[in-house]
């Protein structure tokens, strides 16, 4: 009786063993980001040592920023647009990740972030985006939340 | 139409009047049983207003709207019915005698705001310094404070946007208003976009300022010339306040 038991257990085990190799070999290899896509930063030196914004850097921004909402009290040193400006490249773009200091990283880490929904991707002193482009933009986003094929989706293609 | 500069005694006012009345009870000298309510919460005891001078806004001329957009990103989408909208012109003819008037109407800085009454997760709220604001991070599209507004100041972000300003991010699902340029105000400028153009076209109806601080120019000038707060009735104590209507 306890040797069946036993060998049930070495049975499961082997089972899940065996699905786990087969879900990781069905996954394709992950590429870290390639430095050479992302602009360097600007600055002499990050605000605060590199190790530390690695690990905290979600929670300084996260912290401060109510108190730099709420009360008005902004820290320049912490402030998401000083982040952008001296880490994201003028040319970068939400679009294209491998591009961008903070999503390269998110996307590597698999971490999804919603800040550029509001926050602009660039830094202050890009130049803006053409109109048209923004324009057309919206037109195909509105093109798929039509149903069926309507005069927005003519808009759309250029 | 009436004069809100003083209005009476609210029952909240007279409550936290009450609790400064007992504050004024010296346990020992610097040593007081109660603080009195509000002390603590209003940094600095600023808080900034608008004062319009409709006399002298011209009918027809947009600036403020125009640099109010351009310096906070908003455009139009090309669909009116849903753009944003942060200020706009409001015209208004007596029907007795003809007169008009032109005049920008913005969101008003309500010392009790309805928007703040309303809000299902404390998104929007009023800062210590009186400007009525918009916590995205927080805010879920619900658009209680859109209803709740009796200036029909707030917008909603029907659209995805892209090239948002750095010091203005704004996007779609959330409700945004007026924020009184709280980038300008906080880098000291002094000013907002809106009465910067005004002055710049050479109309000067509008002023910002402190209106707590006695020596401001919209103070002094509320004191002694007097204004209209927009819908008074409803004793929201607005801090943009009009001459001339």
């Amino acid at each position: 009786m306890g040797s069946g038991l036993v060998r049930l257990g070495l049975l499961a085990s082997a089972l899940l063993l065996a699905g786990l190799v087969a879900t990781l070999t069905g996954c394709s290899k992950v590429e870290p980001p390639a430095p050479e896509l992302l602009a360097q930063a600007r600055g002499d030196q990050c605000v605060e040592p590199t190790d530390l914004m690695r690990r905290d850097h979600m929670n300084i921004l996260m912290h401060e920023r109510d108190e730099a909402k709420r009360y008005g009290r902004r820290n320049p040193d912490h402030s998401f647009v000083g982040c952008i400006d001296c880490h994201v490249s003028p040319t970068a773009s939400r679009d294209e990740p491998a591009t961008h200091f903070c999503l390269a990283c998110h996307e590597f880490n698999a971490v999804r972030m919603d800040c550029f929904q509001c926050h602009t991707d660039r830094p202050s002193d890009a130049p803006p985006r053409q109109r048209a482009d923004l324009d057309r933009s919206i037109d195909q986003y509105l093109s798929t939340q039509a149903a069926g094929p309507t005069p927005v989706m003519e808009i759309a293609t250029p | 139409m009436s004069e809100e500069n003083s209005p009476n005694l609210s029952r909240r006012q007279f409550i936290s009047g009450a609790a400064a009345v007992v504050a004024s009870l010296t346990v020992a000298p610097g040593v007081f049983l109660l603080k009195p309510a509000g002390a603590a919460s209003n940094a600095d005891g600023k808080r900034w207003g608008l004062l319009i001078d409709t006399s002298k806004c011209a009918d027809g001329c947009t600036a403020c709207v125009t640099a109010c957009h351009e310096e906070n990103g908003v455009h139009s989408l090309g669909r009116p019915q849903t753009d944003a909208q942060w200020i706009r012109k409001v015209h208004l003819t007596d029907r007795a005698t003809g007169h008009q008037q032109s005049l920008p109407v913005m969101c008003q800085h309500c010392e009790h705001p309805p928007c703040v009454d309303v809000c299902p997760t404390k998104a929007s709220f009023v800062r210590p310094d009186g400007i009525v604001l918009v916590d995205k991070h927080t805010c879920i599209g619900c658009r209680y404070c859109m209803m709740a507004c009796p200036y029909k100041a707030r917008s909603f972000i029907h659209e995805p946007l892209t090239d948002q300003k750095p010091h203005a991010p704004r996007g779609k699902g959330t409700v945004e208003s007026c924020t009184l340029c709280v980038h300008k105000v906080d880098r000291g400028d002094g000013t907002t976009a809106c009465v910067e153009a005004c002055n710049k076209d050479g109309h000067r109806a509008m002023t910002f300022g402190d209106l707590n601080d006695p020596d401001s120019e919209i103070a002094r000038r509320l004191k002694e010339q007097g204004s209209t707060a927009i819908r008074a009735d409803l004793r929201l104590n607005p801090a943009v306040r009009y001459q001339g209507i």
